[in-house]
């Protein structure tokens, strides 16, 4: 078997150089994309120890399904593995955990391509990366998703497949932030001050006024003489300004709906999906957590390799 | 020294006897002695009478008028809840309105009673982010209460099961505009101060102003406990700025032409102050907003009677506490200190002799209490400390004359901080 290991030259770009500037032959600019491009292909050797694990269709892992192996070439698309145990076939896919001395272990979503017995108990597998361990792996999966059709915060992929990761070590689960929800449905409310009794936003505050000087509290009305200056109905001062003669103060709350009064108003939500209107208080208490893992780069591998 | 004493009064003659007490003779003992005696006297007539016809004197509770129970305060958090708990179900036709005078958020008074508002339908909360004083917190609930009988609880007071049944029942008259309830010392016994004052409390409140009342004299209702009918509330358009409100508007609705009663069974416990300083700073609070403030200068025009309102026992309010309180304080000193100086060789003698002429009214005042208590044991084991009820009152004459000659040249009641600066700083002054 042969490995064939392309280092590219290093670009002549930095013989242009002047005072930081960086000036580019086009001639030179295009074999450079080229390089780039081609080397997406090419592999590189690279002998690191490796774990698989088996992945179901639906993202699960199967612990039971661990085998140790050794890496053996690496391209930007995949990855030969030489494993020593086990029964794979093409398509299965797979859940790859390359061993780094200062990074530890990166993870990777694999799908089986070709399966080559070596010798009597090692066999060589091809694979590409990719697959539901790659998907699950993927930035836009590890973080709750608010998702406007719904209302709701959600993540892609069902719990069970997150603790299933985070109980193998390979997922760390971190809490994000509470977020109160729909008792019923679980998707995001409007909230209001709103009457206890039947849960109506229309509600008006009354508005009184505390004359400082006579100790009088009474509604606004009451100091109120068709001019525009206020006075007191106890001690006839005339010309209140407020804050020195008087301040406001909120009095009772009343609901325009159903007529209940009260001095206190009660947080009442209101679900955007399924219309529920219940007292926060009862809202359910969503947690959302981020997912955090090593992920391995095979860009990143082979850009250092090259 | 008694011997002395005895000699030396023996060596008196009636006349300088009676010179030596005049001012006592003049005004405590009427008020005092025969006051007393003649209710005491009238009173037992009456049961005496009623029992020989073998009529029963229990007197049944058959006024269920609405009332509104008003539970103002300041950092008031901790005994809150404790006032609500005692009455609920107290009284039929009850509604509670609890107002946070803008109390610390660490006492505050809306966490603990909201609980309450939102389980009773009767029990509205309501609350002001800054304090604004106990008048205006009062006035507050006014515009939230239809209820026909409006009463004043401080938070730190308890009831008695029938204090609320006791004092509706006089509201049945239409005349009555305010009733006084009983107001006893919760904790008489923690030291000889407490003790003073719970001996004090029952002579001052419950047969004092059962007295007064009979007489048609009684002119206050403990701010502690009060009983007020709304419409005489609102007729005097509320409380004014305090301290010393529950004078003033007792007298406003003495004004306007309404009784006072006194409800001498309807008690409630308050505690009192456990040290001497607190209570001469509690006192002179007291003092300096009333006989001064408000009989001597906001309501003196009661004492005229070329106003078309004056009436003899709103004059006599004002005459007898001037009078006692007010006058006598000054003539005690004046007297004492000529005494020491002209004649040092008597004071001590003199003293001893008002001494024991003090008891002698203290014990008229004990039989008193005695035939009127419900709980005698009780109330005569409070009287243990009648030897010392002298001493007692003595502090109180310092304390009265030290508070009116503030009040009189610098009225200090206007910057007392129990009104907030900004309101004590535009009130009316009186």
């Amino acid at each position: 078997m042969q490995h064939s290991v392309e280092h590219v030259d290093k670009p002549s770009a930095a013989r242009n150089t002047d005072a930081g500037r960086v000036a580019l032959d086009p001639n030179e600019l295009a074999a450079l994309c080229e390089q780039q491009i081609g080397r997406r292909d090419k592999r590189f050797a690279i002998e690191r120890p490796v774990q698989l694990t088996t992945v179901s269709l639906d993202g699960m892992l199967d612990s039971s399904q661990r085998h140790n192996g050794t890496s053996r070439e690496i391209s930007v698309r995949g990855i030969s593995v030489d494993v020593t145990s086990g029964t794979f076939h093409a398509s299965q896919p797979l859940l790859l955990g390359m061993h780094f001395e200062q990074l530890g272990i990166q993870y990777a979503g694999l799908i089986v391509r070709r399966v080559e017995k070596l010798e009597e108990s090692i066999v060589r597998l091809g694979a590409d990366f990719g697959g539901p361990a790659a998907e699950v792996l993927s930035t836009g999966h590890l973080m709750p998703e608010f998702r406007a059709s719904q209302m709701a915060f959600l993540m892609p992929q069902p719990p069970q497949v997150y603790d299933n990761w985070v109980n193998s070590g390979i997922l760390q689960k971190t809490l994000l932030d509470h977020v109160m929800v729909c008792p019923r449905c679980a998707a995001i409310p409007t909230v209001r001050n709103a009457c206890r009794k039947c849960g109506s936003g229309r509600v008006a505050n009354d508005r009184l006024i505390h004359h400082f000087a006579c100790a009088y509290v009474g509604f606004k009305a009451e100091f109120e003489t068709g001019t525009n200056e206020l006075v007191c109905p106890k001690c006839q001062m005339r010309k209140l300004s407020i804050g020195a003669d008087f301040e406001y103060l909120i009095g009772e709350n009343r609901c325009r709906s159903c007529g209940w009064r009260d001095s206190e108003v009660e947080l009442v939500g209101h679900c955007l999906r399924c219309s529920n209107r219940f007292e926060m208080t009862q809202a359910r208490e969503q947690e959302l957590y981020r997912y955090d893992v090593s992920r391995l780069d095979p860009l990143a591998v082979t850009s250092e390799l090259a | 020294m008694l011997v002395d004493w005895i000699h030396w009064l023996s060596h008196l003659s009636w006349l300088e006897v009676a010179l030596l007490l005049m001012g006592t003779m003049l005004v405590d003992c009427p008020r005092y002695a025969l006051a007393r005696v003649l209710i005491v006297t009238i009173d037992f007539s009456k049961d005496l009478w009623s029992w020989l016809c073998g009529r029963d004197g229990q007197e049944e509770f058959d006024y269920c008028p609405s009332i509104c129970v008003i539970l103002a305060g300041y950092n008031e958090g901790d005994s809150v809840a404790r006032a609500i708990e005692s009455l609920i179900g107290a009284y039929p036709r009850l509604e509670i309105i609890v107002i946070d005078d803008g109390s610390a958020e660490e006492h505050s008074m809306v966490e603990y009673a909201r609980p309450y508002g939102k389980k009773y339908d009767n029990i509205l909360v309501l609350a002001r982010s800054e304090r604004g004083g106990k008048s205006s917190a009062m006035n507050f609930a006014l515009p939230y209460t239809r209820a026909e009988i409006v009463i004043t609880v401080d938070c730190d007071s308890s009831l008695d099961d029938a204090a609320l049944w006791e004092c509706v029942q006089y509201f049945k008259d239409p005349e009555v505009g305010a009733v006084s309830a009983t107001v006893f010392s919760r904790n008489p016994y923690v030291n000889l101060c407490t003790w003073m004052q719970a001996y004090e409390y029952l002579h001052a409140i419950f047969t004092g102003r059962m007295v007064a009342e009979r007489f048609g004299i009684l002119g206050i209702t403990s701010g502690a406990f009060a009983c007020l009918r709304r419409e005489a509330v609102e007729r005097t358009l509320g409380w004014d700025v305090g301290p010393g409100e529950d004078l003033d508007l007792t007298m406003r609705i003495r004004h306007l032409g309404y009784k006072i009663k006194c409800a001498p069974y309807a008690d409630c416990l308050t505690d009192v102050p456990t040290k001497w300083k607190q209570l001469w700073r509690q006192r002179l609070r007291w003092e300096e907003a009333s006989v001064v403030r408000t009989h001597c200068r906001k309501h003196i025009d009661m004492a005229n009677p070329m106003k078309a309102s004056f009436r003899w026992s709103n004059f006599f309010v004002s005459f007898e506490l001037i009078t006692v309180n007010l006058v006598f304080g000054y003539v005690i000193l004046i007297y004492s200190a000529w005494l020491c100086v002209n004649k040092p060789q008597h004071a001590l003698f003199v003293a001893l002799t008002f001494y024991v002429y003090t008891l002698l009214l203290e014990f008229i005042n004990v039989l008193t209490l005695t035939y009127y208590s419900r709980t005698r044991l009780a109330h005569l084991t409070t009287c243990l400390v009648l030897p010392l009820s002298p001493f007692y009152q003595l502090f109180l004459i310092a304390n009265r004359i030290v508070s009116y000659t503030r009040e009189i040249f610098w009225r200090t009641s206007f910057k007392d901080n129990f009104v907030p600066k900004h309101v004590r700083d535009v009130t009316w002054k009186w």
